[in-house]
């Protein structure tokens, strides 16, 4: 009886735990499972089903286009269904699903440097519909800058359409470089060349305090930049791998020591490419300029605005007198796959999303800072207004500027491991003139960039010859 | 004096583990405006929980985060049954191919991952479980690792046991939930942590199966913060730090079973 007494609620839960065979933890999980499972049973997904499926990668994409699906479903009574998936996802799903050839979605958006990955095989195994026929009957391809569509184009076949040309500008902080250059009478246009640059902006630079450039020496990013604007890339139109040629040695040789040399030799430096500390290198002028394709220039409007109003975009100093002020950096294709349902529907949302109305670009424009390739849109007031934050420029005819201009970018299967390689040889050609400074550092860029480039031809050399086999 | 000197390196130790929490902590009370201007932390004034409103206005997360518990709660308490009951008769039957079996089963364990999307992704879609919270349970109900924890645990109780319930009458499968089981409590507690951890973060595969973003899991909810021109840094630490909270509170709340499953053997009794 006493012992009953002390049986209390307390006490006789504690025992069933005790008694439990598989003790605590399992319990605790399968409760939260359970109430979970009960909160997703009252709000349940709702079923769709829509006439075409398109995968994204940006959320600012997706917003747009699930905008212009509803317009699209108002004029033609058919629906798309616009999923926005994580940018690193995207390709392992198209390639699960291209490979299992389940579930394709009938359009998708890729980014420039995986594109290539998808364009290999036999040409009618390729995932993606040849779209040069319906550029060419649509009189599209007047439209576009025809660089904008290399970085696409495979064996003739274009597989994918492009949304945007991403020039290449340098952002500099005109409150510190302007006043300083209006004293000797010259103005940020004036530079024409790098020489010109660093020479003329040289009493700005105090070592580990100020910087006339931020370049990152460990990525390939900012060398693809140099590389493409001498006229280099690291594959060749022809899908030759380039990485290794005359143009890249002198690019490598030029670039490593602008951050690699010591106390004033020493002109350009990096806080990193895409982490706080890039912004912060720039407000505090740790560096006084940066590589600035269009979408970056949207990046840095967000994440420094303490720079409002201090920043100003002027062509790139080019590598020689006349050379080229600008290139290029990053890109996004629009493809549709084989597969699609009805692929006359596809391209007809694809044409009113990248290649509709001036004003539709212009709402991008504003919002992204993002150049569109379709020059008629280039009118839209979008592209001509002044920016207040970028010192009063009208941003979008400082890139249009040089538009046409935009060096090719040509995609292939292996760019990521060039781009990886290439990485490991700028890392080390960095260390190289560290520790031996410019005594035979040619020879050694020259070595190490056909090192790294074998590698990578070994690998090509694997591929069957799709061509042949056709 | 040496056992300060211990404690002291300890504590510093354990200060500069804290340090990424703090920093996700500190951020996730930063506005946007303020994220690259102050690395640590912004005046008191300037701290917002604008990033936690965000989060339940802007996007859908709590739903994503009753996805995950349903996911992790559905797979861990699966996989405990079917690990369990896999080591269980690996440890305690004898019969034609178990080396062939466990030899399979360990070469399993070397297949990386990724070489199997593709395959994989054809049998869920093949089983019209693409874009369902099934499609992220199924695959995941047995554990290899698991089977192979159960087993060795199990190895140690010893057969008389088993007998003399056999001779009392108890069935095979009563012998495992009656008998084996308590003895093998606490390799439960750490695996359902262990289990859990690696189902709540999982990302690779609900990425790839996942479509509907009512369906998604918190670390894919939270990616979609990502993007390529983009990125909301404060309601993605917002959002990191709420999903970091049912993995700490679960890890106190089992601690002494986590604890003891991880030392169970490394002191002979």
């Amino acid at each position: 009886m006493q012992a009953q007494a002390v049986d209390t609620a307390p006490g006789r839960l504690r025992r069933w735990l005790d008694e439990l065979p598989v003790g605590l933890a399992p319990l605790l999980i399968a409760a939260t499972g359970l109430i979970a499972g009960l909160y997703l049973l009252v709000h349940p997904v709702p079923g769709q089903r829509a006439d075409l499926t398109m995968w994204v990668f940006g959320a600012l994409h997706a917003d747009a286009y699930q905008a212009a699906a509803g317009s699209f479903a108002a004029d033609t009574d058919r629906t798309v269904d616009v999923q926005l998936i994580n940018y690193n996802a995207v390709n392992q799903k198209l390639r699960s699903a291209l490979w299992a050839a389940v579930n394709v979605p009938d359009l998708v958006e890729i980014e420039k440097s995986a594109a290539g990955g998808f364009f290999r095989g036999p040409l009618d195994k390729v995932g993606f519909l040849d779209l040069k026929p319906y550029l060419e009957r649509d009189a599209i391809l007047d439209r576009v800058p025809a660089h904008a569509l290399a970085a696409y184009t495979d064996r003739g076949a274009v597989f994918g359409v492009p949304h945007d040309i991403h020039p290449v500008l340098l952002a500099y902080r005109a409150d510190i470089i302007d006043p300083y250059l209006a004293r000797r009478g010259l103005r940020m246009e004036d530079l024409a060349t790098w020489d010109d640059y660093f020479r003329e902006l040289r009493g700005l630079l105090v070592p580990d305090e100020r910087y006339l450039l931020q370049i990152e020496y460990g990525d390939a990013w900012a060398f693809q930049i140099f590389l493409m604007q001498r006229g280099g890339g690291i594959f060749g139109p022809d899908g030759r791998l380039r990485m290794d040629d005359d143009i890249a040695v002198a690019t490598m040789t030029w670039m490593i020591p602008l951050v690699a040399e010591s106390g004033d030799r020493k002109v350009a430096e990096s806080l990193g490419n895409w982490d706080p500390s890039f912004y912060r290198g720039f407000i505090e002028g740790y560096y006084i300029a940066a590589l600035c394709p269009d979408w970056r220039s949207s990046q840095i409007q967000t994440f420094a605005k303490e720079l409002h109003g201090k920043l100003r975009v002027a062509p790139l100093p080019a590598p020689v007198p006349g050379g080229l002020r600008t290139s290029q950096m990053g890109g996004t294709m629009l493809g549709i796959a084989r597969a699609a349902k009805d692929p006359e529907l596809a391209w007809r949302f694809a044409k009113s999303i990248y290649y509709g109305s001036p004003e539709q670009h212009g709402r991008l424009f504003r919002t992204t800072n993002i150049l569109t390739p379709d020059r008629r849109a280039w009118s839209d007031p979008a592209y001509h207004e002044p920016r207040p934050y970028w010192s009063g420029q009208a941003l979008g005819e400082q890139f249009i500027a040089v538009a046409d201009e935009v060096p090719p970018f040509y995609s292939s299967g292996f760019l990521p491991s060039a781009q990886a390689k290439l990485n490991e040889a700028i890392v080390s050609c960095y260390s190289r003139y560290r520790s031996h400074g410019a005594d035979g550092f040619e020879a050694y860029v020259r070595q190490r960039l056909t090192s790294a480039a074998d590698y990578v031809r070994r690998q090509m050399a694997r591929e069957p010859d799709w061509d042949a086999e056709e | 004096m040496r056992r300060m000197v211990v404690y002291t390196l300890l504590v510093l130790f354990a200060l500069l583990c804290l340090v990424p929490i703090a920093w996700l902590a500190a951020s996730a009370f930063k506005a946007n405006a303020d994220f690259h201007v102050y690395p640590v932390l912004p005046p008191v004034d300037r701290l917002t929980l604008a990033n936690f409103t965000s989060l339940f206005t802007q996007m859908p997360f709590l739903r994503f985060m009753m996805n995950s518990f349903f996911v992790a709660g559905a797979t861990v308490i699966l996989q405990l049954f079917f690990s369990s009951l896999g080591g269980f008769a690996l440890a305690k039957y004898d019969f034609a191919g178990k080396k062939t079996v466990m030899g399979v089963m360990l070469a399993t364990m070397m297949i990386p991952g990724p070489v199997l999307l593709a395959p994989m992704y054809e049998l869920i879609y093949h089983m019209g479980l693409i874009d369902s919270h099934l499609g992220l349970i199924v695959p995941g109900m047995v554990n290899v690792f698991g089977m192979f924890l159960f087993r060795q645990s199990m190895l140690s109780v010893p057969d008389e046991m088993l007998q003399a319930a056999r001779i009392d009458g108890c069935n095979e499968f009563q012998i495992f939930w009656h008998v084996v089981m308590p003895v093998s409590r606490p390799i439960v507690g750490a695996f359902c942590l262990i289990a859990f951890m690696g189902t709540w973060n999982s990302f690779l595969w609900p990425q790839i199966i996942l479509q509907s973003s009512d369906r998604f899991t918190l670390p894919i909810g939270l990616n979609q913060m990502i993007g390529v021109y983009e990125a909301d840094y404060g309601a993605m630490m917002a959002g990191t730090l709420l999903a970091v909270l049912p993995v700490v509170a679960l890890f106190f709340l089992l601690q002494k079973e986590f604890i003891a499953g991880l030392t169970k053997g490394a002191v002979k009794g």
